[in-house]
């Protein structure tokens, strides 16, 4: 690890110089308006009226560096970002975003989709990173009302990058581990709840009104199941080393052989609809998704000019094409020794490797100074000390205490024995009982998103309220 | 560096006045807007974009396209669209009026478009069946909301938020005539479609204007029943009619319907002017839309590549942007976790929507209580009665509430017509009153 960080400081040092000795090269300013007619190029218009055009290099929270052809000659000039107006970006930013992966020993291009970086108080120019560490069971640990407090706090910190490490739960039961084939494609929709937290577009730009929405990136650890799709529908995701992001592909056998043929279609295809649009929202081939969801399908890719590839079918070898998954029908089956090594494709799980070669992992970080290293993130910027651990670690605790709580309450309400001599003492053990019910309804109400009810073998809301009513008629009857 | 500057601000300048000088010389009408500037000069283009007071100009000088931008000193006044104004209803087809409407209530700022966001369920929340929180009633109670807010001249843009997956058959023919006879004559109707799944793809389809979000999805319309039966034979058939007319209302071609209804290939064909020719085989046209094995769901990407949407837009802004607006009022306030405006229309349908949601996880509370009271009553002497009588009447209320909110619940759980729905009421109202004789 540590020579593969030097020689990346080394390679790093290299550019630096070349491009230094580029811009010592030409002095002078660009001269008025620049009429190179490329599309590709990103054009700068300045509050005075003038318009530059050319290639931005880097961009800072204050500066942005350029490179300027003008009559044949390059000049890189350093812009206050003070003086602009606004940048258009041209075909090539957008092309760059799909270029080729960093290698080991180079650091990744730093995320630019979505959004400019946001300008900072005067003098600062450190990011300011904020890390969230998302881990438990998805859907409960891993769940809106937590995440939306920690996005909250890196809002109130001035927070310009987000890191969400997330390595959910993937067991079969407390001793167990589920293993890549599982599957639990369904808890999409649960996801769907999380999405607009994730989306600068949506409750992200909101909890960060008046400011520029933060760079969110994805560092998967172990995002299977409904957990694979928070990444996917982020544009910036690095994996660790030993990361996976999967279990998913169990669309094509989700419902059996139950009623007619056309509406399992018809539900694949909704269910699939709402997959690849998280996709898409991300920047990720649909493709990926169908891959990754529904084993029957066959998968090829190839990298061609730098972009991933993606066709339905097997592979042609000849054109480049590499196999990515079969349709695991007879001797196409992944074995048990597949199985047990993860080495199966009957349906797709993206290991670190294979996540950069199709482009879905923009690097590999196994700590998170290396991922600041990767993000460009270094050398200029501070890890906010914010409360993500503790309000993570107080919802896991209240869920935890509510679930315990829950079965007790229920328990006591039934240990509660209405007898007494007189109407008003029948009557008090009632209360003590509704008192017990509301305080059920109001942990669910606090836990909604993340108690099942009949799981914790009590009866939900819609319930205990019936229970209620009915106790509350009885006390208008023993008077 | 001073004369540098000096020499660049001089360019510019010189710039913009010959731009001026021959845009005057040579008024090509092309485009309606015309900027007048503190000089004297008129210039006349296309406003392609403004930021802080800024703004891009397309002109054409000598036939050639030219962008120019103004800075905000040198801009005395504008002029949009100026030889668009007040153009014939009939060639606006989106912008139709209604004889003898009122203008808006409200008054406008001049040349700025009205718009409003209406959403039409809550996928994400859980609260998006088509005719139990996506329902025609509700849609019509919003007009009145949306006229003062909008107009009712045809000029206001009303955007149809969708997000459903799907719901009763019997709501989409309801919601596409309020769409097509109440809605359309009233606003320019556009569709946003954020999940329009099954029955809200199939009322969404009345729709000429679709815009997708990125994450957008429509389709998967096959008619079905209990453990996942499909709907089959006559039922089929006019199931599949009505979703021809419809299509013809959205102006779509019907195949596209069809193979979202059942397992019919599609294919298309784009030509150099961006027509596109839809076929119901897998190999008629150039690209495979949907093979005929499965139900067509479109994503946004491939939504906007067959034309099928106008485009793609995550916020108002770049719906704006993509319905071609370049100036536009949103209507109604930002409300933290809604990435719209919220007007006082989407205000009345969110709280139709929790009313719903709160009622149906109440329906057997309300009935439980209703008939425990009724019981205790009749188990009572009639002297005591009262308590129990007027708990029963509450519950009656409750009821009641429930489906003047969503005349559908009269159906869906009484299984009952609104009218017979009423009598029943009536007969209630009777035994209450029986019980305290």
């Amino acid at each position: 690890m540590r020579t593969r960080t030097l020689a990346g400081w080394l390679i790093g040092g290299l550019c630096l110089l070349g491009l230094g000795a580029t811009a010592s090269s030409v002095s002078a300013a660009p001269a008025g308006i620049e009429v190179l007619q490329q599309d590709d190029l990103d054009i700068i218009t300045f509050r005075d009226g003038k318009v530059v055009k050319g290639e931005i290099l880097e961009e800072t929270a204050t500066t942005i560096r350029v490179k300027i052809v003008s009559y044949g000659i390059e000049a890189i000039t350093t812009y206050d970002k003070a003086d602009i107006l606004a940048i258009k970006r041209g075909d090539r930013s957008q092309k760059e975003e799909t270029r080729d992966e960093p290698t080991d020993d180079e650091p990744a291009q730093t995320p630019t989709r979505g959004s400019e970086r946001r300008a900072r108080s005067s003098g600062e120019t450190a990011h300011r990173v904020y890390h969230i560490r998302l881990d438990g069971r998805f859907g409960k640990e891993i769940t809106q009302t937590p995440l939306r407090e920690a996005l909250e706090d890196a809002a109130r910190n001035d927070a310009d990058y987000i890191i969400i490490e997330i390595e959910n739960e993937w067991k079969a039961n407390a001793l167990e581990d589920l293993p890549d084939d599982a599957a639990a494609f369904d808890e999409l929709f649960r996801a769907e709840a999380m999405h607009p937290l994730l989306d600068p577009t949506s409750e992200l730009g909101q909890i960060y009104a008046g400011k520029e929405p933060p760079t969110v990136v994805f560092w998967v650890k172990r995002a299977m199941g409904g957990a694979a799709f928070l990444p996917l529908i982020c544009p910036n995701i690095y994996f660790h080393e030993t990361g996976k992001l999967g279990g998913i592909g169990n669309l094509g056998d989700l419902f059996g052989s139950m009623g007619d043929e056309v509406v399992r279609d018809k539900q694949r295809s909704l269910r699939m609809g709402h997959a690849k649009g998280v996709a898409i929202k991300g920047g990720y081939a649909p493709e990926l998704v169908e891959a990754l969801a529904d084993r029957r399908k066959v998968y090829s890719y190839r990298v061609r000019g730098g972009k991933v590839e993606y066709r339905n079918d097997w592979p042609d070898v000849s054109q480049g094409w590499i196999l990515l998954t079969d349709d695991g029908e007879g001797e196409n089956a992944d074995t048990i020794q597949q199985l047990a090594r993860s080495e199966g494709n009957d349906t797709l799980t993206l290991d670190a490797k294979l996540a950069q070669t199709l482009q879905v992992s923009k690097g590999t970080a196994n700590t998170l100074d290396a991922l600041l290293f990767a993000l460009g993130l270094s050398r200029n910027s501070t890890l906010v000390e914010g409360q993500s651990e503790r309000i993570m670690d107080r919802w896991e605790e209240g869920l935890a205490n509510a679930e315990r709580r829950l079965r007790d309450l229920w328990r006591e309400y039934n240990e509660i024995q209405v007898q007494g001599r007189d109407a008003r003492e029948r009557n008090a053990a009632r209360g003590r009982q509704i008192r017990k019910l509301q305080d059920m309804i109001r942990l669910l109400r606090r836990y909604e998103e993340a108690i099942n009810p009949r799981q914790l073998g009590i009866p939900g809301e819609p319930d205990l309220r019936i229970i209620i009513e009915r106790i509350k008629l009885e006390m208008m009857r023993d008077r | 560096m001073f004369t540098r500057l000096c020499r660049r601000l001089g360019a510019l300048a010189m710039g913009l006045a010959i731009v001026g000088g021959l845009a005057l010389g040579t008024p090509d009408a092309w485009a309606g807007d015309k900027i007048y500037l503190k000089d004297g000069t008129v210039v006349e283009g296309e406003i392609k974009q403004e930021l802080d007071g800024y703004v891009w100009v397309l002109t054409k000088i000598g036939g050639v396209e030219t962008e120019v931008i103004y800075k905000p000193d040198q801009i005395d006044r504008i002029e949009r669209d100026a030889d668009q104004q007040a153009p014939p209803a009939e060639e606006t087809p989106k912008a139709r009026s209604t004889p003898g409407s009122e203008p808006a209530s409200k008054p406008r700022r001049d040349h700025v478009v009205r718009a409003a966001v209406l959403s039409l369920g809550d996928h994400r929340a859980g609260k998006d069946m088509v005719g139990v929180y996506m329902t025609a009633d509700s849609l019509r109670r919003a007009i009145p909301l949306l006229e003062k807010e909008l107009g009712s001249d045809g000029s206001g843009i009303l955007v149809l938020r969708i997000s459903s997956g799907g719901g009763m058959l019997l709501e989409i023919q309801k919601l596409s005539d309020v769409i097509e006879y109440e809605l359309k004559p009233r606003f320019r109707v556009v569709g946003w479609i954020d999940s329009a799944i099954s029955a809200a793809a199939m009322t969404a389809h009345a729709i000429e204007e679709l815009y997708f979000t990125s994450d957008g999805h429509y389709g998967a319309c096959t008619g079905w029943f209990g453990q996942l039966n499909a709907v089959k034979g006559r039922d089929l058939e006019e199931v599949l009619y009505m979703m021809e007319k419809i299509s013809a209302r959205g102006g779509y071609d019907p195949k596209i319907m069809r193979s979202m209804q059942i397992n019919e290939p599609l294919s298309c064909s784009i030509d150099e002017f961006g027509n596109v020719t839809w076929y119901q085989t897998e190999d008629g046209g150039e690209f495979l839309v949907n093979p005929g094995d499965e139900i067509l769901t479109f994503t946004s990407d491939q939504a906007e590549k067959f034309k099928f949407s106008k485009g793609t837009a995550d916020t108002i802004d770049e719906l704006a942007r993509a319905m071609g607006v370049p100036e536009v009022e949103w209507v109604g306030e930002y409300v933290q976790g809604i990435p719209y405006p919220v007007c006082e229309a989407e205000k009345m349908m969110r709280q139709f929507r929790d009313q719903v949601a709160e009622d149906e996880a109440r329906t057997r509370e309300y009935f439980d209580r209703y008939n425990t009271s009724i019981a205790a009553a009749q188990s009572t002497p009639r002297e005591e009665r009262g308590k129990f009588v007027n708990r029963a009447r509450q519950a009656l209320r409750l009821i009641e509430r429930m489906v003047a909110n969503n005349p559908n619940f009269s159906l869906l759980v009484f299984n009952r017509t609104y009218e017979e729905f009423q009598e029943w009421v009536r007969e209630q109202e009777r035994l209450l009153r029986d019980l305290m004789r």
